[in-house]
């Protein structure tokens, strides 16, 4: 009898033992599929930068990967490891998250609405419509400029001009010139375009120098012309001015301040589909507070990009990125026109 | 100039003190090994500093920038001498003459040229950009469009200088390259040409896998095929005279001077191609010498034009960068992402209130330039050893770091295969005698051609004269007739002084 209760007991304890190994077991395998429990992330993360290294995509992944910032507000002591991976305008790079394991490791830059214009306009390997979508980190506004000498000094001028307005772009391919042909049609403009500028520093000074008569262009990094009079901007794509430009009108100012939703390259990260939500959740609450750090908010107001800075969450981003392909499916066969013309 | 002073006072401050002066050897350092490897240079060390930086004020910042640039093109030179593996697009000049240097066993020789024309083209080169401080934006505003058509079409006569003795064949391989140039999405047609639907080729042919395929895979094929080592003759223990090499230049002093004008100025415009003003040196360098024909062969004088023009287009290209934040060249263009995170302003702001980084910018680069260069002439002896290295032991090492050297450019594995498909085309080149040079050439400068063509007829509103009312536009297109006219006269004086 003691010797059946023995074993019983045993018994009893091994079963014991059993089912609690399960139980451990089963939640373990749970949490690895939905990121519960605190279990993510476990590893590194990669995050892809679809440009060349010495960029501004490139920068901020850089910044933000060291320990001071995002690492240090995941859940989890985890390096993040930028890799650029370059090629066909930043496809390529969108391409490689796109097609990564839908498991919370992999993020990547998006430029936005320049990847998502380039699927409406070609085939491409991803579906904006479909990538998860993880946070916005920033929003850089575009301004329209014309040379310092130039006979254009208000919006109303290039409106009203009897000839066309020469735009300087890039590419036929590239954000300058696909936000300047929406601005022209939006405001009314009657316009041309002169691309094939390598870069937009050598359109910019192409203005200066005149080959054109306007150009739009990322209103942050024509700062220092602008402040050193080299280029006279017109019109602040963005419902405020900034300082810099004090006295240029803004869409407020004409009324048209919707435009802001679809000129400027909103910096996104995001992940392949179907990447569980908790996991986007998790590494858009990291994101945010890594955008309201103090280490951070001050290295913004160092090199005066505050108000660059413009951090949304996971829905919020999904909208911005629905909102804006709806915009250009509209102009995807005035684009095509002005290329085989 | 006298207002510059004080700036140049503080850069001098900063820059002798310590830690600062301890970034001036490690980016030094850090600039020649990654230009010594084919695949890396500038443009990636600089990245990699990026992050490094971060935590340090703005000034030494930049001091390791500076340094690093000063290093990158003396370590391409030495590739490009001992391997015929041009370490930047930069360095591809040098090898012309300075890889048939090192073959008959006088790489010392060209590596004392190399250290002494890059030291003091670079100190040149700065000289000239604080000198032309003053009217920099208007020397950068006169080029235009049209000017940078005749200005690639001015480097593509180049071709007509490599190729002598061969001139149909000469043409055939810049046609080639031309053609290969061309593949690719075209921002002035928006087409994608010859792309056959593929992400890869959007971009067209990676330029600097093309090259190490072109150059050092093609020579391991040819020491593979030749057998015993890179030196075929000359003195066995020291591989020349260092020595040789550093007097030559102070020998050459019009050529020195000419191929350091030739390099800042052809630097100072942006869009232009630093590879440009190496060439155009070196066409010069030709055309100016009493023996034309031994160039390509082994000519001292073509190793100090290239390496002249090659470490003087930096202060070149440093002007409109800081000046303008138009990138004067690739390394540039990462630089000026330097300086956004970096809190600098180019411009009106960097002349007013950050003088003394510019300037701190300037003496670091020339202080690396030194240092690289005496580190050359005290290491030359141990460095051209490597020619006495058996090929055998040498082939796998070259092919090692070549193909990790394009890999490592974007991470992706079908540059390597480009690599080795310009290889194999560089090593029939070579055995059927075809220019490699001239393959380069025109993949550099077709699309800035084609480019600069179509803006040109954009932004004209006279057509196609355009390309010949413009003062600077006559005068690149005198220069092109005479780079082409030149060379048949001189045959045509030599030729008649022999009959006579």
């Amino acid at each position: 009898m003691v010797e059946k209760t023995a074993q019983n007991q045993t018994r009893r304890q091994a079963l014991k033992l059993a089912g609690t190994a399960g139980v451990t077991g089963l939640a373990g395998c749970t949490s690895q599929l939905t990121g519960g429990g605190g279990s993510y992330p476990s590893k590194e993360i990669t995050w892809i930068v679809p440009y060349s290294t010495g960029g501004l995509f490139d920068g901020l992944a850089r910044l933000f990967a060291q320990d001071t910032y995002l690492p240090s507000h995941l859940p989890k002591d985890v390096n993040v490891v930028v890799k650029n991976v370059t090629g066909a305008g930043g496809r390529r790079g969108a391409t490689e998250t796109y097609r990564a394991e839908p498991d919370g490791y992999t993020i990547g830059w998006w430029n936005i609405p320049g990847f998502a214009v380039s699927q409406l306009m070609s085939d491409t390997s991803y579906d904006v419509n479909k990538a998860s979508w993880v946070s916005r980190i920033a929003k850089f506004s575009f301004t329209i400029v014309v040379g310092p000498d130039s006979k254009y000094s208000t919006i109303k001028d290039l409106q009203n001009s009897d000839d066309p307005i020469k735009f300087a772009a890039t590419g036929f391919a590239s954000s300058g010139f696909q936000f300047a042909v929406v601005a022209a049609d939006r405001l009314g403009i009657d316009a041309e375009f002169v691309t094939g500028y390598q870069g937009a520093a050598e359109a910019r000074t192409a203005v200066r120098r005149g080959d054109a008569d306007a150009l739009v262009t990322n209103a942050v990094a024509s700062k220092p012309m602008i402040q050193d009079g080299k280029l006279k901007p017109v019109l602040m794509i963005a419902p405020e001015t900034p300082k810099f430009m004090s006295g240029t009108e803004n869409l407020s100012d004409i009324g048209e301040e919707s435009l802001a939703d679809v000129i400027g390259i909103h910096f996104i990260i995001g992940g392949p589909p179907e990447v569980p939500a908790d996991r986007v959740q998790v590494l858009s609450e990291s994101l945010k507070k890594t955008v309201n750090s103090d280490v951070f908010t001050t290295w913004a107001e160092e090199k005066s990009l505050t108000q660059a800075v413009a951090f949304t969450g996971p829905d919020r981003t999904s909208e911005i990125i629905q909102n804006t392909t709806e915009t250009y499916k509209k102009f995807i066969d005035t684009f095509k026109q002005y290329r085989e013309s | 100039m006298v207002e510059f002073i004080p700036a140049i006072v503080a850069a001098l401050t900063i820059l002798f003190s310590w830690p600062v002066i301890g970034f001036v050897v490690v980016g030094t350092f850090l600039g020649v090994v990654f230009g010594a490897l084919p695949g890396l240079g500038g443009p990636i060390a600089f990245a990699l500093l990026i992050p490094v930086t971060f935590s340090l004020d703005p000034g030494p910042a930049m001091v390791l920038f500076g340094a690093t640039l000063g290093g990158v093109a003396f370590g391409g030179s030495i590739s490009a001498i001992l391997l015929n593996t041009p370490g930047t697009a930069m360095n591809a000049a040098t090898t012309f003459d300075g890889y048939p240097l090192a073959k008959q066993g006088r790489a010392a020789e060209a590596l004392g040229v190399s250290a002494t024309a890059s030291a003091l083209g670079a100190i040149f080169g700065l000289l000239i950009l604080i000198l032309l401080l003053p009217v920099a934006e208007k020397i950068l505003l006169a080029f235009a469009p049209p000017e940078f058509f005749w200005l690639a079409i001015f480097g593509l006569t180049v071709i007509g200088v490599v190729s002598q003795g061969n001139f149909q064949k000469g043409i055939i391989s810049g046609g080639i390259g031309l053609l290969i140039a061309f593949i690719g999405f075209s921002g002035v047609t928006g087409t994608y040409r010859y792309g056959f639907g593929t992400q890869y080729l959007w971009s067209g042919i990676p330029l600097i896998p093309a090259l190490i395929g072109i150059f050092a895979l093609a020579e391991v094929i040819s020491l593979a095929t030749s057998g015993g080592t890179v030196a075929k003759t000359g003195p066995i223990e020291s591989g020349g005279d260092v020595f040789t090499g550093v007097k030559a230049v102070f020998k050459h002093p019009r050529l020195f001077v000419q191929s350091s004008i030739i390099g800042t100025l052809v630097g100072l415009i942006p869009g232009a191609g630093a590879a440009v003003a190496t060439f155009i040196a070196y066409m010069q360098a030709v055309q100016i010498s009493d023996s034309p024909e031994t160039f390509g062969k082994g000519n001292i004088e073509g190793v100090i034009a290239s390496e002249a023009s090659n470490d003087a287009k930096d202060g070149g290209a440093l002007l409109p960068t800081v000046i303008f934040g138009v990138p004067g060249s690739p390394v540039m263009a990462v630089l000026l992402g330097a300086f956004i995170l970096h809190g600098l302003e180019p411009g009106g702001q960097m002349v007013n209130e950050n003088l003394d980084i510019m300037f701190l910018i300037i003496f670091s680069l020339l202080l690396s330039n030194i240092i690289t260069s005496t580190f050359g002439l005290a290491t030359a002896s141990k460095l051209v050893k490597i020619t006495r290295v058996p090929v055998k032991l040498l082939i796998p090492a070259i092919i090692t770091v070549s193909l990790a050297g394009s890999f490592a450019i974007r991470n992706d594995f079908i540059d390597v295969i480009v690599t080795v498909m310009f290889g194999i085309l560089g090593f029939a080149f070579v055995q059927l005698n075809y220019s490699r040079v001239a393959v380069i050439l025109a993949l550099i400068l077709g699309p800035l051609a084609e480019r600069s063509f179509h803006l040109s007829l954009d932004i004209s509103e006279s057509g196609y004269l355009i390309f010949f009312t413009r003062p600077i536009s006559l005068i690149l297109v005198i220069l092109t007739i005479l780079s082409l006219v030149y060379p048949i006269l001189q045959t045509r004086d030599r030729s008649g002084g022999t009959n006579s």
